[in-house]
């Protein structure tokens, strides 16, 4: 429930991933923890949290859609 | 649809007017690089965008150009500018990328970035993305459809200085003309780029002198917060719910087998989400879409039936979130190759959004599928005629699906862009080829109440020596889908006829390829001639409920044959020539002793009723 | 012909204006236009001036025929002669859209049928060498077969022609000796540059338009001789200029935009005689006289002039995907004007046009059967027009019938009469000001700081309400704004173009083929003055290179000051290069080798500028007193004729001025100051 800074040093040109939507990480990253499971997320903006629940929230009211 | 939203205290006729007058400096831009540029990508193909962006970075207003850019002009410059962080820019600055894993669409598209200062202060940043038509890799043209990872399609470059403060980076200019095929095209052309930031730079500069940073800034602000206004409104406006589709892309260059992209659109309030989770993971070949293809084509296809006037800024993407996760066809992961996202997968992702999904919601703004396929035919060699060597990314016009009021057009380019074709002579002018045939293909268009629109033939011999040639396309297995009733629309065919022979063979059965679509550098000679036939559109609606009238108007200008007229249509001509050609023998009718063609209404009524009800 | 009337007529769809200037006499008519045949109108003007056919000097005619044929598709059925293999070139255009988001866009259909689209075997390389001759007898068989379906019209467009002519030229012999009559046109006599389907819509359009701007011209040619007139007849074009009958016939595609550029000539003349705003000017061709009969009638135009000239374009599409590749001034046209017809949606929206009741039957007060409520009507309602006064063309008002129809507007809104007729003004001016944006805002530039000069009878009625919503403070109405195309007839030279394609690197190019090459086009060029009676003496000639980096594909064209190559010219050039290169594009490289890509020569004859007399009335000025309706209430205006006006009156508003061709409105906020040359200069007071 924080942000992060992406450590990476100059020489390194590999990417990373939001765990929520894909979208890339910059310089910086936002990080939550799953309530199920205990996983941590590290996504591309605080929003991707919300996104998160809301996506879990739909998947639980209409399964399989 | 509501109209334009509320926006309390705003002068929105001054905000207007700034946004106008932003625009109209992405068009300066884009003249002055389509009127310097070396490559007729460039100057006829108009592949290029220009962006204007504010002092952090994010996007304010682009050139109305290529849609399909759309993705990378809201992300890459952000990106960039984030990554390296705007307190380490530097006047005079020029900042190049063309990495697919930071907001790039694929690697020939090279994104230039310049921030704009006043008084030591940075204001604003300009901003331009082109294809450059070779940039090294495995085949010439730099689209190698038989890649299975990112090296092999060329140089790729994570955000680099090609100016500091003003003066040439010349080790990295000579590393990147260096792994060129023509570097003196990719001089001229980044030349052309760099111009066209010049009089941006110049041109916001005069915005700045008169409104100040700060004062500029806000009002840019002003203008995001109103796109985002104008999107909320128009989500509102649909039903909420989760709508639902799936297409694919026939195969990846590499193995006979489809990749299923699986969307769901999530209308929620005045918010909406487009999830891709569902789709296939990433494939070994070329064909996956970095995150901001998806999201690229996510966005056209919802703007192609909402919001028409919206300023397109990074205001619109604020209602809006893409789930694409990494590792799927739909964000692919380092170092997945990725050239043929932004062409053929773009195009795939958007009509899946617009023809079958909204089409649930909006049927009267949807269409049928078109060819949807860029078609890209790449080549190079050396010209006889000056012994340089060259390199060309070709690219075809080609069907549309029909919509609800009308037919699909005939020979546009695939949806999700707006470029204009190479014309013939400017093609000779420029390449060793000669042109048989550029044509409308007949009889091919998907049959539907309105019909798609006809696609395009090209056959060309080689006139030179040696030419190396490639191609990207899709649509060969599988064909443009019809909406509402309407047939689908006719295949891509790619063919070769060797020098001196009549008898054309697929490239697939003469090369014996793995895919009909996608293959790299097939050495072709002196009078081998290949033969491109575009896809045509689906149809729209039940064919026989097409007016009688029109389909005989096809017939007379031999868009439709007699038989199909009768087959698909239902419709029974009458007089006229038996071949319903209208070639310049005299047999198109009117001419000769047969009399017009003309509908015979009752054999058509009573042909529709068998048809229909299938008792004779 | 020493002394003889110098006469400007512009031929709208609705109404027909002329100008006519001798010396210190003018005199000015608007007569309804005659579509069935336009010139019937022309003559009607002149017989409507007062003036003597046979005392007329001169005669410069802006007319809609050109772009009345392609609108309704009543051009002549073309023949189109391609090379073999690309008869589908005029309609697989260049695959893109006009707006990259409109999906639910249609192309235009081809104007070529393709049945009539014939191919030929022949072919050139990409540097015009012949690589496979031209196959006569297909285009004998191909001539015949157009002529037996009735085709006199030819366009022929092969590919690399502009590099090399040669096959069109012989095909057009061969046509021509097939069917004697036929009016033939090549793409490389108008076009001398790629690519092919640009060249071959201008040619195709060029052809579809020749016989029906060719009769009409003959038709008016003859007719004005018979009546006795023996001075030169001169047609506008698109691109501002003059062309004399016979080119105008063989170039009738540059005829596209032939009035309104009148229109805005007129303005660049208003803007340079009284040098409005540091010569920048927006010009609200408002005109209730332009417009195109088959959409009904009536239209406006609008052009921006800035520093003293209006903008150029070097290619005009009447739609996306049609183009004509001449140069035209910059030009949006609007359906909005006097004949506007009011309406209500379904969802009980009120509209104002596109459609308009034109000139017949007009609108309901002009008692010739029109009932709906137009423009012209609410302004007569809300009492700017004034019913006693007797309009140019003998029409007369009727405010009942006015009444009538804006009553019935009125009762389907649930609103007053009055509330209506403000209503219909209100979104009239809401119309045109959108459009107004499309010219300046769309483009960077702010309205607020133009000038607006309004034309047409409408115009100036409409004006300083329109100029409210836009934020513009100066208005200058010209002497007589109802015929102001006409007038604009008057203020412009012949001019012609031509061009040859020669590419090679400057560094190696020779002088004295460059020489050739110049003088050669000179010579073409005088012959063409020479042809449309231009006097030796009065021609000039204008030469220009067009240059690029050896391997750019597109060209900058620069003015040279001589058709002379001298010596120094590989330096001169290149230096003229770099110099508008960093001009246009704040960027150069010396160390890129400069290519040529053609070579050009303009010609022009120069004529003066007329000079429009006006001194102003001396006698004392009447006015009456009567109540118009404004939104903020009705106000008395004070109601005079604009001839009795002084140089230097002032007066405020609310005022409504008369005219013959005209009304002005000056509402309650403004003022207005007679010039010395006549135009009213309004200005909003604080």
């Amino acid at each position: 429930m924080a942000w992060h800074e992406l450590d990476k040093s100059w020489h390194d040109t590999t990417v990373d991933y939001c765990d929520v939507c894909g979208n890339l990480l910059i310089a910086r990253y936002w990080s939550f923890v799953e309530p199920v499971g205990g996983e941590t997320r590290r996504c591309c903006d605080e929003s991707c949290e919300r996104l998160f629940h809301r996506l879990r929230r739909i998947e639980e009211s209409a399964p399989g859609s | 649809m509501t109209g334009t939203p509320p926006l309390a205290d705003v002068d929105r006729v001054g905000l207007t007017l700034l946004y106008k007058r932003v625009r109209n400096i992405c068009d300066e831009m884009a003249f002055a690089m389509m009127r310097t540029a070396y490559s007729p990508i460039f100057s006829e193909g108009l592949d290029f965008s220009t962006l204007v962006l504010d002092r952090r970075g994010r996007l304010i207003a682009t050139a109305g150009i290529n849609p399909a850019m759309l993705g990378a002009s809201l992300y890459a410059a952000t990106w960039i500018i984030r990554e390296v962080g705007p307190e380490n820019f530097a006047e005079g600055d020029v900042f190049v990328h063309n990495d697919p894993y930071r907001g790039g669409s694929h690697l020939p598209e090279h994104m230039m970035v310049t921030p704009v200062y006043r008084d030591g202060e940075l204001a604003a940043f300009v901003g331009n993305i082109a294809h450059l038509a070779e940039i090294g890799g495995m085949a010439p043209g730099s689209f190698a459809a038989t890649a299975t990872d990112i090296f092999q399609e060329g140089l790729r470059i994570p955000p680099t200085k090609l100016f500091d403060r003003g003066e040439p980076v010349r080790d990295v200019w000579r590393i990147m003309l260096a792994n060129h095929r023509t570097p003196n095209n990719s001089w001229g052309d980044l030349h052309a780029m760099l111009g066209s930031l010049r009089v941006g730079e110049r041109r916001v500069g005069d915005l700045i002198a008169e409104r100040g940073i700060d004062g500029l800034n806000e009002s840019f602000e002003q203008i995001l917060d109103y796109a985002e206004a104008y999107m909320r409104s128009e989500i509102l406006s649909l039903p909420d719910g989760i709508y639902t589709g799936e297409d694919c892309m026939e195969d990846d260059g590499i193995s006979d087998r489809p990749y299923w992209i699986r969307s769901r659109i999530i209308v929620e309030g005045d918010e909406l989400i487009f999830d891709y989770s569902r789709s296939d993971e990433q494939a070994v070949g070329p064909i996956n879409a970095p995150y901001v293809v998806t999201l690229s084509a996510s966005l056209n296809g919802l703007l192609y039936v909402l919001a028409r006037d919206v300023p397109v800024n990074a205001g619109i993407v604020r209602p809006i979130k893409v789930v694409a996760p990494a590792g799927t066809i739909t964000c692919v992961r380092l170092p997945g190759p990725c050239v043929g996202g932004q062409t053929e997968f773009q195009p795939r992702i958007m009509e899946l959004v617009l023809g079958q999904i909204l089409s649930q919601i909006l049927p009267e703004r949807a269409a049928a599928a078109s060819g949807n396929t860029s078609l890209n035919f790449l080549f190079g060699g050396v010209d006889p005629r000056n012994g340089e060597y060259y390199a060309h990314y070709h690219f075809e016009g080609m069907g549309w699906g029909g919509r609800a009021t009308s037919d699909g057009n005939s020979a546009q380019i695939v949806p999700h862009a707006n470029c204009r074709n190479t014309p013939v002579e400017i093609f000779e002018t420029k390449w060793p080829w000669v042109h048989e045939e550029y044509c409308l293909n007949d009889n091919t268009a998907g049959a539907g109440r309105h019909r798609g629109g006809l696609g395009v033939r090209r056959v060309l011999e080689v006139a030179g020596d040696v030419i190396t040639v490639s191609a990207l396309s899709e649509r060969m297995k599988r064909s443009p889908w019809g909406l509402f009733g309407g047939r689908e629309g006719s295949r891509t065919r790619l063919e070769v006829a060797a020098a001196g022979g009549e008898e054309y063979e697929t490239f697939q059965d003469a090369f014996g390829l793995v895919s009909p679509s996608k293959f790299t550098n097939i050495r072709l000679r002196r009078g081998d001639r290949v033969r491109i036939t575009s896809p045509s559109g689906g149809g729209y609606g039940d064919p026989l409920e097409r007016d009688p009238a029109r389909v005989l108007n096809d017939v007379e200008l031999g868009f439709v044959s007699r038989g199909s007229a009768e087959s698909v249509y239902g419709v029974v001509i009458a007089g006229g020539s038996a071949t319903g050609d209208s070639g310049q023998d005299g047999s198109g009718g009117g001419d000769g002793a047969a009399g017009d063609p003309a509908v015979d209404e009752a054999a058509t009524a009573e042909l529709r009723r068998v048809m229909r009800d299938g008792v004779a | 012909m020493q002394g003889g009337w110098q006469v400007g007529i512009d031929t709208g769809g609705t109404f027909t204006d002329l100008v006519a200037v001798r010396g210190e006499e003018q005199r000015i008519a608007k007569v309804p236009s005659t579509p069935a045949a336009f010139d019937q109108g022309v003559l009607d003007s002149i017989t409507a001036a007062g003036i003597e056919v046979s005392e007329i000097e001169m005669i410069a005619h802006g007319t809609t025929v050109a772009t009345n044929a392609v609108i309704t598709q009543r051009g002549a059925p073309t023949a189109l002669l391609t090379t073999r293999g690309f008869r589908d070139v005029l309609e697989l255009r260049r695959h893109n859209r006009g707006d990259p988001y409109d999906i639910q866009w249609d192309p235009p259909p081809p104007l070529v049928a393709r049945r009539n689209r014939f191919e030929i075997t022949e072919r050139l390389d990409y540097a015009g060498d012949v690589v496979t001759p031209l196959d006569a007898e297909q285009v004998r068989t191909a001539a015949r077969l157009a002529a037996r379906r009735g085709i006199r019209t030819f366009a022929i467009a092969f590919l690399h022609s502009y590099v090399n002519p040669v096959h069109e030229a012989q095909a057009a012999e061969i046509v021509a000796a097939e069917v004697p009559g036929a009016f033939i046109s090549t793409s490389g006599e108008l076009l001398r540059e790629p690519p092919e389907f640009e060249r071959t819509s201008t040619t195709v359009l060029n052809a579809y338009l020749a016989p029906v701007v060719s009769d009409y011209l003959t038709a008016l040619e003859s007719r004005l001789r018979g009546a006795g007139f023996a001075g030169r007849l001169y047609v506008m074009h698109s691109g501002g200029g003059l062309l004399t009958v016979k080119s105008a016939s063989r170039f009738p595609a540059r005829l596209l935009t032939s009035g309104p550029a009148a229109g805005a000539k007129a303005a660049e003349g208003v803007a340079a005689s009284t040098g409005v705003a540091g010569g920048v000017v927006a010009a609200g061709v408002l005109a209730s006289a332009e417009g195109l009969v088959d959409i009904g009638g009536t239209s406006a135009d609008i052009a921006v002039v800035q520093g003293g000239r209006a903008d150029i374009v070097h290619e005009f599409s009447p739609r996306f995907g049609q183009p004509a590749r001449f140069p035209a001034i910059d030009l949006v046209t609007i359906g909005a004007g006097g004949g506007s017809i009011a309406w209500v949606d379904a969802g009980h929206l009120p509209h104002v046009g596109p459609q308009s009741a034109g000139a017949d039957p007009g609108p309901a007060a002009y008692l010739a059967g029109g009932t709906d409520a137009t423009v012209t009507d609410a302004n007569l309602v809300a009492g700017r027009l004034v019913a006693d006064v007797d309009l140019a063309g003998g029409i007369t008002l009727d405010t009942a019938a006015a009444r009538r129809a804006v009553g019935t507007f009125a009762e389907e809104l649930g609103l007053s009469v009055e509330d209506a007729a403000l209503g219909v003004i209100d979104i009239c001016n809401n119309n045109m000001a959108r459009s107004i944006r499309v010219v300046t805002v769309e483009r960077g530039l702010d309205p607020r700081n133009f000038t607006l000069v309004p034309f047409g009878g409408a115009g100036p009625l409409m004006a300083a309400e329109l100029a409210d919503v836009l934020g513009i403070r100066r208005i200058v109405v010209p002497l007589a704004p109802g015929v102001t195309s006409g007038l604009g007839c008057l203020y412009v030279d012949i001019t012609h173009d031509i061009s040859e394609a020669l590419i090679c690197e400057l560094a190696d190019a020779d002088r004295a083929r460059l020489q050739e090459v110049f003088d050669r086009l000179a010579a073409a060029m005088r012959q063409r003055l020479s042809d449309d009676g231009v006097a030796a003496e009065r021609q000039r000639l204008e030469y220009s290179i067009d240059l690029r980096y050896l391997g750019q594909v597109r060209a900058l064209t620069l003015e040279l000051e001589t058709g002379a190559v001298s010596e120094r010219f590989t330096e001169e050039y290149r230096e003229l290069f770099f110099g508008e290169y960093e001009r246009q594009f704040h960027s150069v490289a010396v160390d890129i080798p400069v290519e040529i890509a053609a070579l050009r020569v303009r010609g022009v004859r120069r004529s003066e500028r007329p000079h429009i007399p006006f001194s102003g009335s001396t006698s004392p000025l009447h006015t009456i007193e009567r109540p118009v309706l404004t939104r903020g209430g009705e106000v008395t205006a004070r109601v005079a004729e604009r001839s009795r006006l002084h140089i230097g009156s002032r007066l405020a508003g609310p005022l409504v001025l008369t005219q013959e061709d005209s009304t002005t409105w000056v509402p309650p906020h403004w003022e207005v100051e007679v010039d010395k040359l006549g135009n009213l200069q309004m200005a909003r007071s604080e």
